[in-house]
Parts: C-alpha cells; sequence; structure tokens
C-alpha cells in the first residue's frame, strides 16, 4: 500500500480532511518536539511546539505544494525559535531528565543506567553549543534535513550550514570525551 | 577539506547520530497538547465551511423570496386576457393614446380651416375610423390604458390614470381608477385625480 506523501496529506488537509492532518501530525510530533526540547528550556517546549502547528494550520488555506514538507515545517519551527529568542532571550537548556526511565528488558538496569548516563552528556553537549550549531545538527539528526534544506529553513548557504555542522559534530565528540571514546572502542 | 579531513568528519557525524540516538531521547509532547493541536485543526476545517452558511442562507432566503413574488405576480388581481388577443393585434398598430391624443390636439389648432378638416376627420372618419361617438374600442373589450401585467404599484398606476386624464381619455381613466380600487381597496386617491374625473369618482380620497 502506498504511503501518501506528506505534501499530499498537506493538501487533503487544505480541501478539508482532517484524517490527513492526523496523519501527517502523528509522522513529525516526536522529532519537532524534541527540537524544540534540545534548543530552549521545559516551560516554552510545549507552547513552541504548540504555535508552530498552529501557523501550520492557520495557513493550510494558502499551502502549495512544496517538495519537502518537512522543510516546510522546520522552516516555520525556526521562524517560532527565532522569535522566541528575541522575545526571551537565549534561555537555558533543559537539563538532563531525573526522571527514572522504565526498565527496558531489552538492556537491563545497567544499560538503562547507561543510557540515561549517555542522554545526560549529551543533552548537556547540546547545551554548550552555539545556537546555530546546535539547530544545524539537530534538523540533520531530528528532522532528517539535507543540507541543502537546512540552508533553507535557516536562511543561510549551503557550506555555512556544512561548517556548523561540522564543528557542532567536532565539539560534541570533544564534549562527549572519554563516554565518546568508550562507545567507539565498543563498535 | 581534504579528503581524509572529510573522512573523518564522516566518520565522526556517524558515530555522533548513533550516539545521541543511543542517548534515547523520547521527548513527545503531552496528551492535553497533542489534543490542543487536533482540535484546532478541526475548528479550522469545520470553520471554512461554516463561514459559507451565512451567504448561503441569505441566497436561499432571495430564491424563496423572488419565487413567491413572481407566483404572485402571475396570480395577480387582473389576470391578462390571452383571448381577446387577436382583437388586440389590429388595434396594436394604434396605440390607444394616439387617437385620444389626436382628438385632443384637433381642439388646439386654431387655424378655422384645420379645425373644420379635424372635425371632417373626427364626424366622417366615423365608418372607417374608430370614433369618439362610434363606440370606441376602449370600452368593454378596449385593451386597458394602462400597462399589464396586473397589479402595477400604486404609484405608477395612478401616475397612469393622470396620463390618461391629460390625454383626454376620460372613460379609460374612470376605467383605470375602478380597476385601481378594487385592487387597492382602502388606497387613498389624491383628490386633484378624483376632481378631474368628476363626482362620484374615487371612493376613497386622499386628505390632502
Amino acid at each position: 500500500m502506498d504511503v501518501p506523501a506528506d505534501q499530499d496529506l498537506m493538501l487533503r488537509f487544505r480541501d478539508g480532511h482532517t484524517a490527513a492532518f492526523g496523519e501527517l501530525y502523528d509522522r513529525h510530533r516526536g522529532p519537532l518536539y524534541r527540537y524544540f526540547a534540545r534548543q530552549t528550556t521545559r516551560a516554552s517546549v510545549d507552547d513552541l511546539f504548540q504555535e508552530t502547528w498552529m501557523r501550520v494550520i492557520r495557513a493550510k488555506d494558502d499551502y502549495r505544494p512544496d517538495p519537502s514538507f518537512r522543510a516546510y515545517l522546520y522552516r516555520i519551527a525556526h521562524n517560532v525559535l527565532v522569535d522566541h529568542y528575541r522575545r526571551e532571550g537565549h534561555a537555558s537548556l533543559p537539563q538532563a531528565s531525573d526522571d527514572i526511565d522504565p526498565i527496558d528488558p531489552a538492556i537491563g538496569p545497567d544499560g538503562q543506567y547507561e543510557r540515561a548516563e549517555l542522554r545526560a552528556a549529551f543533552a548537556a553537549a547540546l547545551e554548550r553549543l552555539p545556537a546555530e550549531q546546535r539547530e544545524a545538527f539537530l534538523l540533520h539528526e531530528e528532522a532528517g534535513l539535507t543540507l541543502e534544506q537546512i540552508a533553507a529553513v535557516v536562511g543561510a548557504g549551503r557550506e555555512t550550514v556544512k561548517s556548523r555542522l561540522r564543528y557542532a559534530v567536532a565539539r560534541l565528540r570533544e564534549t562527549l570525551g572519554a563516554r565518546y571514546r568508550a562507545m567507539e572502542e565498543l563498535r | 577539506m581534504s579528503a581524509g579531513e572529510h573522512d573523518e568528519h564522516a566518520a565522526d557525524l556517524a558515530a555522533i547520530r548513533r550516539a545521541y540516538r543511543e542517548a534515547g531521547f523520547d521527548d513527545e509532547p503531552p496528551p492535553e497538547v497533542d489534543a490542543a493541536v487536533r482540535a484546532a485543526a478541526e475548528h479550522a476545517v469545520h470553520r471554512r465551511y461554516r463561514q459559507y452558511l451565512p451567504p448561503l442562507a441569505l441566497a436561499a432566503t432571495v430564491v424563496v423570496a423572488l419565487g413567491l413574488l413572481l407566483r404572485i405576480a402571475a396570480l395577480g388581481p387582473e389576470r391578462p386576457e390571452p383571448e381577446t388577443q387577436p382583437e388586440l393585434a389590429p388595434r396594436a398598430l394604434e396605440p390607444p393614446a394616439a387617437p385620444a391624443a389626436t382628438r385632443i390636439m384637433a381642439p388646439a389648432v386654431d387655424d378655422t380651416a384645420s379645425m373644420r378638416a379635424e372635425e371632417a376627420f373626427v364626424t366622417g372618419g366615423a365608418a372607417s375610423a374608430p370614433a369618439v361617438g362610434d363606440g370606441p374600442p376602449e370600452p368593454d373589450a378596449a385593451p386597458p390604458f394602462c400597462a399589464t401585467p396586473r397589479p402595477l404599484a400604486p404609484d405608477a398606476w395612478l401616475a397612469c390614470i393622470a396620463a390618461a386624464l391629460d390625454a383626454g381619455s376620460i372613460d379609460a381613466a374612470r376605467d383605470e381608477l375602478a380597476a385601481f380600487e378594487a385592487a387597492y381597496p382602502g388606497y387613498a386617491v389624491p383628490s386633484a385625480l378624483t376632481e378631474r374625473l368628476g363626482p362620484g369618482a374615487g371612493r376613497v380620497r386622499a386628505a390632502c
């Protein structure tokens, strides 16, 4: 069975089919939420996430087929984030969650602990990145955008985005430090 | 960037991406946010259709009203006389006002000779042309002076009756007034009109 493309779902939503929006929302809700979660405070994530979708909904009648709905969505998200930064200034990022994850039988309690440690370390490493590099990494990793698409989203050149991503990776590697080396040794 | 640096970067990127996935960031929007977004989408779709309801309702009202008006007009107090249409055909060549106007205009000619000619037309032409004393075509089977279909709007009808008087078609004006009062019983006819028609004309007179 053919899976409808994102832009087809958006066009159907434009034409009045709310079920199409539901499917579109299910596809992108997680990555988009994490895009905001890694770049702003926990108190703001819900609002920014919701605002992004509200803008998508409000603009539905003007939507024209876009080669990448994903890029379209994150272009809106980027603008929402920029507006937020302008209003609030760069805010501190959420600390790694202290919530205790449920035990995953596939990895056991030790693996669970390792994962939680890695998550905390990664979150801290992302927080230390400059905002542009952090966003480039998240658009690449969470949103799955290409360099060209990231460039279109953030309004920068492809080479600029490429440099940001390279520096982000280098700094993450440096920040994660020993943990990164340990991970590689296990490969 | 050299090829080696490029490869090193690619390897670093791959490793970092693996680490990111293994970190298992599983942030997701809470249920209430999901519900709010989905509800907003539903509302946007239904609002799009609801905005057409007032114009549609107005259009439907106009259509119904027009239909009623047309039906009322078709069932007016005086139906057109389709049976008499063939009879009227010859007379259609001669507008009702024309002979009367001719008859009225004739006395206005000052030239004595012209007046005698006109009188001749009036009296001598009785055999060949409709004349005043020769059972003019207007009464009974004559077409109404004022336009059809009926009923006309009151103001327009009264204006037509006044025009009939101006044209000297007293009988036509009387007939039209009678028809007017039948169609609009209780409507106040201007006294200036009834006075011109003579005593007894007009059952309801305007106060002024």
